[in-house]
């Protein structure tokens, strides 16, 4: 009680002082009072007002994403014990969803499959497909890829004129680059709703595509070698983002203790600390570091990695792999909190500023 | 490796602890407390071909990361880590061996940082235990083998030398008068 007094006191000061001075620290600071009262629809509220006006600051968005997580998780324990009273199909719905949307694939999955065994629904077969389709997204495993496909036909079977498990089918063959498949999956849409100008525009696309690709088997199977699906540009192909990455990676290389400071892309790297042939082979490290990482993240099932951390007689190597590259820093000794936040703060500018160019 | 096992496993958050031969054998396993608990969320390891797999992906991991930096003149890394999407998996290297352990998603890695590094201690202590118990019992004397080269010579016990029965005699004095 006294707590809250005292919270709603220091609110109604971070309110004024956010009407004199509408800044995102502003901003932050009181998002983080509501969220120590746990008013997690101010926190969204603030976070999203805050972002209107600052897109690009890593704080707010991180808060925005944390608050999320715990109302997703507060909601999810609501739902767990309704069901245990009155389960129906609304219900088990929600509660994978929440599971996908939080990255749980693992749980949503079992939870669709709890939800078929007991009550036997296409909706839930359909449900099934769905999470082993994200597994296969997540893990680009050949063998999750093959249990989708079959789950996706299954659920085809149990609702005959539904779209949505054709249009999962179209989404999984044309991700996997199986485009015979894809062209299949995109008639018998056609011929549910015969006209369709984008459905139409997309066969045309495919036809040409499914004339020189191979099998579904085929394709699960390079996905799971190259570790991308199909709709994802080569690396290679585009350029690192140095346009406001340089500045924040020679702040972080300046800090004590820092060694070097990385932000790798596909084939190229940008690099502060180490110079000339020194730079070229230490970024090459930490790009193979990175990519044998990744590799291995995913055949051991445990997903995208978030972090990579290398300790040893060099000091330490801590790399953070975002979606579209990632940044690592090398220092002496275990990174600081500081160094940290730089460098989660590096690799969401770098991801923002790709989006905003593409 | 009980002994060492254990305590990890008690840990909050621990879902499988492991002790694995650097080419990725299995050598001891042990299920994480909270895992036996709330049922493993993230995907399960229970069977031995599933372990053993587990076990060589992890160590085939440990070995590119050392292969990526060697070129840089960095020796082998004697921990690393790995935080993904739907767990983490932390490695570190023991003389002979490596120590992992696979968390649930959410745990922090610093967290587990002095329980390992004491599993470690314990791991390389048992392994020396094991080393002298070794030698102690090579060195006992053996009654029931074929004498020695030289049947005179007598083992001691301690198997620290032999004496030489010699029927040289030493003269008590020099003999100059």
């Amino acid at each position: 009680m006294l707590k809250r007094i005292l919270t709603s006191g220091k609110a109604r000061t971070a309110v004024k002082r956010l009407s004199e001075d509408p800044s995102a620290r502003n901003y932050l600071l009181l998002g983080q009072l509501h969220a120590s009262a746990g008013k997690l629809g101010e926190v969204e509220r603030v976070c999203k007002e805050g972002l209107e006006v600052y897109p690009d600051n890593a704080e707010l968005k991180r808060l925005l994403a944390r608050a999320k997580q715990l109302s997703r998780e507060d909601r999810t324990r609501e739902l767990q014990a309704l069901l245990k009273s009155s389960p129906r199909p609304a219900l088990w719905r929600e509660l994978c969803q929440i599971h996908l949307d939080s990255g749980r694939v693992a749980r949503a999955e079992e939870v669709a499959d709890e939800w078929f065994f007991s009550t036997n629904d296409a909706e839930a077969l359909l449900m099934r497909a769905t999470a082993r389709c994200e597994r296969f997204f997540a893990d680009r495993r050949r063998d999750d890829g093959r249990r989708a496909h079959d789950l996706i036909h299954e659920a085809i079977g149990a609702l005959p004129n539904d779209k949505r498990p054709l249009r999962l089918l179209l989404d999984l063959t044309s991700r996997a680059g199986a485009w015979q498949d894809a062209r299949s999956a995109i008639a018998r849409l056609l011929e549910l709703n015969p006209g369709d100008p984008a459905l139409e525009a997309r066969f045309r696309t495919v036809m040409a595509l499914a004339e020189r690709s191979g099998d579904l088997d085929h394709a699960l199977r390079a996905v799971e070698r190259s570790g991308r699906l199909a709709d994802e540009d080569p690396e290679n192909d585009r350029r690192a983002t140095s346009g406001s990455v340089r500045p924040m990676l020679q702040d972080l290389a300046a800090q004590p203790g820092v060694r070097g400071a990385f932000y790798v892309r596909g084939g190229t790297a940008l690099v502060q600390g180490p110079r000339g042939a020194t730079a070229e082979r230490t970024a090459r490290g930490v790009r193979e570091v990175i990519q044998a990482s990744r590799t291995a993240a995913r055949r051991l099932g445990l997903g995208q990695p978030e972090e990579i951390r290398c300790e040893g007689g060099f000091g330490t190597l801590l790399a953070r792999p975002g979606s579209t590259g990632a940044s690592a820093v090398w220092t002496e000794k275990a990174p600081s909190n500081k160094q940290t936040n730089a460098l989660d703060e590096l690799t969401a500018t770098a991801q923002s500023n790709l989006e905003d160019r593409s | 490796m009980k002994d060492v096992l254990d305590p990890l496993t008690r840990l909050p958050g621990v879902r499988l602890a492991l002790i694995v031969s650097e080419d990725g054998v299995p050598i001891a396993s042990a299920k994480g407390e909270s895992s036996k608990s709330r049922g493993d969320e993230e995907g399960n390891t229970d069977s031995d071909e599933e372990l053993e797999a587990f076990c060589g992906l992890a160590a085939g991991w440990y070995d590119e990361v050392h292969r990526a930096v060697d070129p840089l003149s960095w020796d082998r890394p004697s921990s690393i880590s790995m935080r993904c999407a739907r767990g983490t998996l932390v490695m570190q290297s023991c003389e002979r061996a490596i120590l992992a352990v696979l968390l649930h998603r959410g745990v922090v890695v610093e967290e587990l940082r002095l329980p390992m590094g004491s599993a470690a201690a314990r791991l390389e202590r048992n392994r020396r235990r094991g080393v002298v118990q070794e030698t102690s019992s090579q060195a006992q004397p053996s009654t029931d083998g074929p004498p020695g080269l030289f049947p005179g010579v007598s083992q001691s016990p301690d198997g620290s030398g032999a004496d030489v029965n010699s029927t040289n005699e030493v003269p008590e004095t020099s003999g100059e008068r």
